[in-house]
């Protein structure tokens, strides 16, 4: 067991990271030791990084500890550079954290600068000057080149740079001069965000922060309104559309809509808005409010104004699509579904269900849909044979213990449900073979019969397995339900 | 207050057996329908002028029962006693809104609109899932040649029932749809007078037809002007010629369906078979009945099993099986919030 951080205090008393635990009790007798937990300290950073959405949508986590912020274009909007240095290092510190920030005009020397001259802000032309004096730490290298440096009586970033090129490379790999290449800024290195950008948001920042979700209602129907314009622009509308809602104590909470078709109006966003916020309403947790709210937009798609159809049918369907996207905004888009009829004569693999925000259209054009409805011919959907299928089909077959007059003739007397029904008349078999390429060569063959009760009820039933060919004692399944 | 109905229906029951002895029963509900028919047909085109509010089934009785047919804008409520005859209540469920549809399409010439099916966890996993395979010749848009210009059929699956009530209340008012399914099972608490009553209204705001599905629920008092009970009934066997049916064979599908509430004030049984090609329904035909080889005992549905395979028509004309009528002790059904 090693130490793995410390605060200040344990420093003052000469305790360093990678000392032993044992070693560090002897020196310190009160030591107060906590279990690291990795998991928990990305999950921080994490969280850190949203509230740093706050500043610019590009932001890269540098695990463990740093973030990066490409604030290229954005630091006008905080009144400059330094501006937005301060307000985030008072931010943080209000937060609660020590942290060390700097500005330079490559990620590498940014990292370099806030861990060794936090508070500096390093124009292009300085970073001649400023490198030399840089210790070999700074680089970024792995510990044990970094150590063999210093060994060597090569401690600054100077001494390196001075030196011959092809000794280095052929002693410590081209890992170091790539790093020294890039804070020269002769490389360059991407700052990957954690997501991707949105290309149209719109956001407020509020003086008094606001907690109430009809407020909040509100004010997302402004922002959608300030959106329209730009979407207009480019002629599209939305498909995804995100809200970020900044909390006074940091903390950021996240809510996505999806629509079917894309989509312009405001108010008609601003509802889907309503149906998710409503939903969540129950553990929606405002704190002491919102201070910053963002609508964005990651998808969207072309759409074309207002055109009709020949016969004068608008081709949203008079709103239908709108309805099922209010239905997926408030339950969840898993759960508002249109039924796609697979390749399959399987019966429970013959249909399944998408989500209705999934499906594919052509941006409001007229061109029709690769999948969902449009391949729901009746030839889709009825078998080859004709032979009627239920209304009602059980995701999983029920079993039933059935009677029949002779081992391959249909049930004479079945128990489904601890009732029993006698069969009155049967049709059948339909014998539908097992899919050897997917359940293997060895997969039961079933035959279905339409049974009709006593009462009159109709039902689905099947034999599992063909007597003596495939199995000794086939088994019975109830599948579905007829009118 | 029921008493003249109870006498009307003894005396219609009586000129039954004695039209059944003389040999000419069949005649005589015969003309009857063929009388009702044709005075439903004169009040039908004026009204079709404007915005239609009913359409008929095609039942003589039930038209007659319901005023003219069923309301297009409106809760009505379809339930059955047990969960094994789900199937059959699906399926009237689909045949009303087929019949609601299919008038509508011929006579506006639109195109067939989206059903919206709202399924609570509890039905669906009871009495299986809605399967779009079993809807062709069902479901309007699906019987046609091509390719079907719209989604038929988009499924809704809520995480529980309020959730559910909600879902058919925002669809019955939402949008241009074909008709709003919602599938309950029994008699759950969140569904009371008063909510149903809401969903009624928003229905006919939305002019949506909304149907209330229950599955084993009992009879309980709602906002739905009309209420169905379906129960079982034996197949019609298949026709290979005109007057020659297939021994054996399973048919044009059957159900017992049972006006519990509507004008009447006595509920009304009757055995009513699908033809598919036409969407139509039909009523069976009692006399060829007897000539199948069907072996079981023609029970009628509840309520309707006291003479043997007459027409059901009016022997279950029970006034205590109304809804209205005061329950058995301990089945107090929204009792204190009916207001």
């Amino acid at each position: 067991m090693r130490l793995s951080a410390l605060n200040h205090a344990a420093c003052r008393r000469g305790l360093r990271t990678g000392q032993g635990v044992a070693e560090a009790r002897a020196i310190c007798p009160d030591l107060d030791l906590v279990p690291a937990d990795p998991a928990a300290d990305a999950r921080l950073l994490e969280a850190l990084a949203d509230w740093a959405d706050r500043y610019t949508p590009l932001v890269g986590c540098d695990r463990p500890d740093g973030l990066f912020l490409d604030i290229s274009g954005c630091a006008h909007l905080f009144g400059g550079e330094r501006a937005l240095l301060a307000d985030c290092m008072a931010r943080l510190f209000h937060l609660g954290f020590e942290a060390g920030g700097a500005i330079a005009p490559n990620p590498a020397l940014a990292w370099a600068l806030a861990r060794h001259h936090p508070g500096r802000i390093a124009a292009p032309a300085e970073i001649a000057t400023l490198m030399p004096g840089l210790p070999v730490a700074a680089l970024r290298l792995p510990h044990e080149v970094t150590a063999a440096l210093i060994r060597l009586g090569l401690k600054r970033v100077g001494d390196l740079v001075e030196a011959p090129r092809a000794p280095l490379t052929r002693r410590f790999g081209t890992a170091l001069l790539g790093r020294i290449d890039r804070m020269k800024g002769h490389e360059g290195e991407p700052i990957s965000p954690r997501r991707p950008v949105a290309d149209i948001m719109a956001e407020r920042r509020l003086a008094e922060p606001v907690s109430e979700i009809e407020a909040i209602g509100a004010l997302v129907g402004r922002l959608a309104g300030s959106l329209e314009e730009s979407l207009r622009e480019r002629g599209a509308g939305v498909r995804r559309a995100e809200l970020r809602l900044f909390r006074v104590d940091g903390a950021v909470r996240r809510i996505e809509v999806g629509t079917a078709r894309p989509l312009r109006d405001p108010a008609r966003l601003c509802r889907l808005f309503a149906e998710r916020l409503a939903s969540i309403a129950e553990d929606f947790d405002a704190g002491f409010g919102f201070e910053l709210i963002r609508l964005s937009v990651p998808v969207f798609e072309p759409l074309r104004d207002g055109q009709q159809d020949f016969d004068g049918s608008d081709p949203d369907a008079g709103g239908f699509h709108d309805l099922a996207d209010r239905l997926a905004a408030r339950l969840g888009p898993s759960r508002v579904l249109l039924p796609c009829p697979r390749d399959s004569h399987i019966p429970d693999r013959a249909m399944t269900h998408a989500p209705h925000s999934s499906m594919r259209t052509g941006g409001g054009t007229a061109s029709p849909t690769q999948t969902g409805w449009a391949s729901l011919a009746p030839a889709a959907l009825a078998p080859p044979s004709g032979a009627p299928r239920p209304l009602r089909l059980f995701a999983h077959p029920e079993p039933v213990t059935a009677v029949a007059a002779v081992p391959e003739g249909p049930p004479v007397i079945f128990r489904w449900r601890n009732a029993r029904h006698r069969v009155n008349r049967a049709e059948g078999p339909e014998r539908i073979a097992a899919e050897w390429w997917r359940d293997g060569e060895d997969a039961p063959t079933r035959d279905y019969y339409r049974v009709e009760d006593e009462a009159g009820r109709r039902y689905w039933l099947y034999r599992e397995g063909l007597y003596e060919r495939e199995t000794g004692a086939p088994r019975w399944f109830l599948h579905g339900l007829f009118v | 207050m029921a008493t003249p109905e109870v006498a009307r229906g003894e005396i219609h029951a009586l000129r039954q057996v004695i039209a059944r002895m003389e040999g000419k029963e069949h005649r005589l509900s015969e003309s009857r329908a063929a009388g009702e028919h044709v005075s439903c047909e004169m009040a039908g085109p004026d009204r079709g002028k404007r915005r239609r509010t009913r359409s008929p089934l095609g039942i003589p009785a039930f038209d007659e029962a319901l005023g003219g047919g069923l309301k297009i804008g409106g809760l009505t409520e379809i339930r059955c006693g047990e969960t094994r005859d789900w199937g059959g209540a699906t399926g009237f469920a689909a045949m009303l809104i087929a019949r609601l549809q299919g008038d509508e399409t011929k006579e506006q010439e639109v195109k067939p609109r989206p059903v919206v099916w709202i399924a609570d966890p509890a039905a669906r996993r009871e009495g299986g899932e809605i399967w779009l395979p079993g809807c062709l010749g069902l479901l309007p848009g699906l019987g046609d040649e091509g390719v079907v210009p719209a989604p038929p059929l988009l499924v809704v699956r809520p995480r529980n029932q309020v959730e559910a009530l909600w879902a058919a209340e925002t669809a019955a008012n939402g949008g241009d749809i074909g008709a709003v399914v919602l599938e309950l099972r029994g008699n759950p608490a969140c569904l009371g007078l008063t909510e149903s009553r809401r969903l009624h209204f928003r229905a006919r705001e939305g002019r949506s037809p909304l149907f209330l599905l229950r599955q084993s629920a009992e009879a309980e008092a709602t906002a739905a002007p009309a209420r169905f009970l379906v129960g079982p009934a034996p197949a019609a066997p298949r026709m290979i010629a005109p007057d020659e049916p297939l021994p054996e064979s399973l048919g044009r599908p059957a159900l017992t369906v049972t006006l519990e509430k509507s004008r009447r004030p006595a509920p009304l049984s009757l055995i009513l078979e699908w033809s598919s090609h036409d969407s139509r329904f039909r009523l069976r035909d009692t006399a060829r009945d007897h000539g199948t080889p069907c072996r079981g005992t023609a029970s009628a549905g509840p309520g309707g099993d006291t003479g043997g395979a007459a027409d059901p028509r009016h022997l279950s004309a029970l006034a205590s099986d109304r809804s209205d009528h005061p329950g058995a002790s301990g089945t107090r059904v929204a009792f204190g919030r009916a207001s």
